[in-house]
């Protein structure tokens, strides 16, 4: 089944495809919604925060610059701003809100939970298009050298070696943007 | 020397060993290059945990955001939507042709029956029907649309190629792995769309495969295992 690439979508959504709006939903919205479930307190909470966000998404679709980002990192920056809102509501203030968010996000023994930036990865990993995702994927799940990729994909060593090195800065920075928008 | 090549931390960071003798003794001198090599591992670190599966929205959530964000204009008349949501190209020949069977056959075809709910509907999710691999049947495709309005869910089934068959077809909501199933309605030959009501309080999350059986008319109630069509909400 072929899937529209996350710069066909942000264009479609740009000028008003409701199709697309839907599509960005089936893709994405578990990454919205859990990272919501990780900053408000009941699943119904998360639901609220998730309808808010895609709404805010489509009314918003023409601030949506592909340069300055992908879609799910787009997505992920309205979550933030949306979890806010859900705190203002509930009369908290951004103090307690930052309490929150840390108490979340501090695992039980007090190691950083990864699971919001392993989420996010997977959905950065596809944005990535190809060779580079396909280069990624064989470099960090099969356990085969940048020869063997190489090999395997009939590419020059050169060039996996660069898809490689900056896929790997595209993705971390991605993730420092995550983190940095806590 | 200068700063470690970045290809080469790269490579370190996906654990390949470093042959380049100048390369590793620098590593292991410079503090910036550790702390960029350290940052890079921990991205692959990260990769190599694998993928989470976190709980998704319920299954209304689509519903709300599209009635809440697709604003109809105030002057138009209201309409179930039969907007395709995906593949929109490669669908609508398929809508033509199953609208003008509908209208050959004089069912309840697709144009008959939009203006009989009262209220907007919204569409939840949508999948393609098709063959279960390996079967025979004369069912090529279709579609199917989970729509929810303001008496609860619906499902309308669009069927291209229902023959004939042993009795007459049934249409199921079931579980992803068959544990389950709902027996929705029924469709006869050369019936090409249908709407049926979802019974309410059903776990919509559970049951989010659309099934059409071939059934023989021998009064037994269960599945008779003949699967002509078959597609899966995204819920």
């Amino acid at each position: 089944m072929e899937e529209a690439s996350p710069d066909e979508l942000g264009a479609r959504l740009s000028v008003g495809d409701e199709a697309a709006l839907e599509e960005c939903y089936r893709r994405w919205s578990r990454l919205v919604h859990g990272v919501a479930l990780r900053s408000v307190p009941t699943p119904a909470d998360a639901d609220d925060v998730t309808q808010a966000v895609f709404v805010s998404a489509w009314n918003s679709r023409e601030g949506f610059d592909p340069r300055a980002g992908t879609l799910p990192g787009w997505l992920l920056g309205i979550t933030r701003r949306r979890i806010a809102d859900h705190y203002r509501r509930e009369g908290r203030t951004p103090h307690t809100l930052a309490l929150a968010v840390d108490e979340h996000e501090q695992g039980i023994d007090g190691h950083h939970d990864h699971v919001v930036d392993r989420v996010l990865l997977a959905e950065e990993l596809a944005c990535l298009g190809n060779p580079a995702e396909h280069i990624m994927r064989l470099a960090f799940y099969s356990d085969l050298t940048h020869q063997q990729i190489a090999a395997n994909l009939d590419l020059p060593l050169g060039t996996v070696k660069s898809h490689i090195r900056r896929s790997l800065e595209r993705l971390r920075t991605r993730l420092e943007v995550n983190r940095d928008a806590l | 020397m200068t700063h470690c090549d970045p290809d080469f931390l790269a490579l370190m960071a996906l654990s390949e060993a470093g042959e380049d003798f100048e390369e590793v003794a620098h590593l292991n001198s410079c503090i910036v290059c550790q702390i960029e090599l350290a940052s890079l591992t921990d991205v692959v670190a990260l990769a190599r945990l694998g993928v989470v599966e976190v709980p998704g929205p319920g299954p209304d959530v689509w519903g709300r955001i599209a009635a809440e964000a697709f604003v109809p204009h105030a002057d138009a008349p209201e309409v179930v939507e039969l907007r395709p949501a995906r593949h929109a190209r490669r669908w609508w020949p398929l809508v033509a042709v199953a609208a003008a069977l509908a209208l050959v056959v004089g069912g309840a075809g697709v144009l008959g029956l939009l203006p009989s709910r009262s209220g907007s509907a919204v569409t939840v999710a949508s999948t393609e029907l098709a063959p279960l691999p390996g079967t025979t049947s004369t069912a090529t495709g279709g579609r199917a649309v989970l729509l929810q309005d303001g008496a609860g869910y619906h499902v309308e089934v669009d069927a291209v190629g229902l023959g004939s068959s042993a009795g007459f077809y049934e249409v199921w909501l079931m579980s992803p792995d068959d544990s389950g199933l709902i027996s929705l309605g029924t469709m006869s030959s050369g019936q090409s769309h249908a709407e049926f009501s979802v019974p309410s309080g059903l776990p919509l999350s559970v049951f989010s495969a659309v099934d059409i059986s071939d059934e023989p008319a021998d009064g037994n109630p269960q599945h008779s295992a003949t699967t002509v069509l078959r597609g899966q909400f995204s819920l």
